[in-house]
């Protein structure tokens, strides 16, 4: 063969977003939602200029995003970085967003958003008025790491996926949040939902397999552990149709029980430093039709590593 | 809600596929085939009945269902039990298949279709001229467990997944079959890949959190342990587009790097108690087009367990 599947990939998702839509025909105007995750902004390697770039590449679409979706690790790290460091990163991170786009944008918190939870790494003590969520919080003028907006008919929800725990953190929702998705999905509204860590994504399996136990093993950092919780209320909502997510910086999409989970790459590929096992550096479009109807297509954004 | 997910899901699975806007376009009639798995047939719970009128319900599709692949476990349980039992599950299997199987059929292997890998429990030495898959092989004349065909210009590559573990199975794609899979899929003809245990089938990992364990975890009898070896040959040949398997009695899609996992479900459901976890036992017709695009359904036959 002379191509290789990722380029047949890249050939067919590109002729695809040409298109006026991706999917549907013309009845009713969709909502075009662009989910840009994994930013890792800092100012090495250049990842300010990789991340306007990719955030233009959005933009450029036809049509062009109505909203953006910022999947979480948007800076490269805060959870272990000094404060000094921290402010580098969400500076250029503002920055960024500013000088590239005018669309609402919708900040995910992922695990590297977090400013300070490894102390000793961060010379932190835990009482800075901006330690922990607090910073990417005020950063985006949130009071709250999960929270709901609507948009053509849609309400999408945003999640918080990220629990602390004594060597880290995993990923969890806890049960005040728990309590709060249950109401947000109290409507007749299709539902779109983006969390970092992933609720469930099966490409965290993928490498997974042990040779010595015998078991395929994923760790509670890179699934939600209480994902069977969260299906047992998408069980009673036919409304809740697709979830997405970051963290992996893998591409896949899994369909159970009506809904569709879909881990969208991220737009730094691996860390910057090019492409992530069978992933470019990518993002992720969805086209979200009122009566519920949804399409979808990984994009290439064409970056080259240095 | 009057509507449960999943007959919202059964009434949109058809229109879901053809979201990706491929029966409409595409010119000529499809070719369509069956997918059905894990009959388990026993005597008793009247699984005999109700693999009858599985059969039946296939047999009064429209457009016409053309061929149907057995995908496994056509019998309750081959590993551990004596000759006398397995007879009279074979018998009955091969009865029920006479009066009302009027298609050809293709069977695929399942763990519970090998006599005796058990020696203890199934009184065997393993010196029986029917032991292990031999008794498959003989009463469907297969030469080999694997197996491929054309037909309607598409590739249909049987595998057998189940391999000796101690005395029970591991899901494994051996180095044999392995190089024999390369040449299958070599070219450009579109493909299907058909196994009892799972390629990769997450259905499994959904509730698998083990909170002991600190872990997501799933054994090596749940899908074959070397999918990654698998994948690399499906990643150079982006004519594979479909593998399909049964095993798990459970019903997804996994979509990754452009080949579709589907995992069908089961006949019988809940091994003939009724419905298992989130589904109702029902088959897969699948419907594939010369250029190399299908749509799937899946079809609850209408069993009702005592």
């Amino acid at each position: 063969m002379a191509f290789a599947r990722r380029e047949l990939m890249a050939a067919a998702a590109g002729a695809a977003i040409g298109r006026e839509w991706i999917g549907f025909g013309q009845a009713a105007k969709p909502v075009r939602v662009a989910f840009l995750t994994d930013f890792h902004i800092q100012p090495e390697q250049r990842a300010g200029e990789g991340s306007a770039a990719a955030i233009r590449h959005a933009m450029a679409l036809k049509p062009a995003p109505d909203v953006i979706i910022g999947g979480g690790d948007l800076i490269m790290d805060g959870f272990a970085a000094e404060e000094a460091r921290t402010k580098v990163q969400f500076d250029l991170l503002r920055r960024t967003l500013a000088e590239n786009t005018d669309r609402p944008f919708y900040p995910v918190l992922g695990n590297h958003d977090v400013w300070g939870w490894d102390e000793k790494a961060s010379k932190t003590t835990g009482k800075e008025p901006k330690w922990g969520k607090r910073w990417f919080l005020d950063e985006f003028q949130r009071d709250r790491s999960y929270y709901a907006v609507e948009h053509g008919g849609w309400r999408l929800v945003v999640l918080d996926t990220v629990f602390r725990t004594p060597d880290g953190y995993n990923g969890r929702i806890e049960d005040e949040q728990f309590e709060w998705l249950r109401g947000q999905l109290q409507t007749e509204k299709p539902v779109l939902i983006a969390s970092h860590i992933p609720l469930f994504a099966p490409c965290t399996m993928m490498y997974g397999y042990n040779p010595q136990t015998g078991w395929w093993n994923v760790g509670g950092n890179l699934m939600t552990k209480n994902f069977n919780d969260v299906k047992k209320l998408f069980d009673e909502r036919p409304n809740v149709k697709v979830c997405l997510s970051g963290h992996i910086h893998l591409q896949d999409r899994y369909d159970y029980n009506g809904v569709g989970y879909l881990c969208g790459g991220a737009v730094s590929g691996a860390w910057w430093g090019g492409r992530f096992h069978d992933f470019d550096p990518a993002y992720l479009v969805l086209d979200l039709w009122p009566d519920g109807r949804w399409e979808h297509r990984f994009v290439s954004w064409g970056w080259r590593a240095a | 809600m009057a509507l449960s997910r999943r007959d919202l899901f059964a009434a949109t699975a058809g229109a879901a596929v053809s979201r990706l806007g491929l029966p409409v376009a595409a010119p000529g009639q499809p070719l369509r085939f069956a997918h059905m798995n894990d009959f388990h047939i026993q005597p008793e719970a009247r699984a005999g009945e109700g693999v009858a009128k599985a059969f039946s319900h296939m047999r009064e599709r429209n457009p016409k269902v053309e061929f149907v692949f057995g995908g496994g476990d056509l019998v309750m349980a081959g590993q551990n039990v004596e000759e006398a039992r397995m007879r009279v599950q074979m018998d009955l299997l091969q009865r029920t298949l006479k009066e009302g199987m009027d298609r050809p059929f293709y069977p695929v292997i399942g763990n519970h279709d090998i006599w005796g890998w058990n020696k203890a429990g199934s009184k065997t030495t393993g010196n029986e001229p029917l032991w292990g898959k031999r008794w498959f092989q003989d009463a469907f004349e297969l030469a080999s467990t694997n197996f491929a065909f054309e037909k309607g210009g598409w590739k249909f590559v049987v595998l057998d997944t189940v391999q000796p573990k101690g005395t029970a199975y591991e899901g494994l794609v051996d180095d044999a079959q392995l190089d024999w899979l390369k040449g299958q899929v070599a070219g450009t003809t579109p493909c299907v890949i058909v196994s009892h245990i799972p390629l990769f089938a997450p259905g499994n990992f959904v509730h698998a959190w083990n909170e002991e364990a600190g872990q997501w975890r799933m054994g090596a009898n749940m899908q074959v342990r070397n999918f990654l070896a698998v994948k690399e040959v499906f990643d150079r040949q982006p004519n594979v587009k479909l593998a399909l398997s049964a095993h798990t009695h459970l019903l997804d899609r996994y979509d990754l790097n452009g080949v579709a996992y589907l995992n069908n479900g089961a006949v019988c459901g809940n091994w003939w108690r009724g419905r298992y976890r989130d589904f109702d036992p029902g088959y897969v017709t699948i419907d594939l087009w010369p250029d190399g695009k299908w749509t799937h359904e899946f079809h609850r036959w209408g069993w009702t367990a005592e």
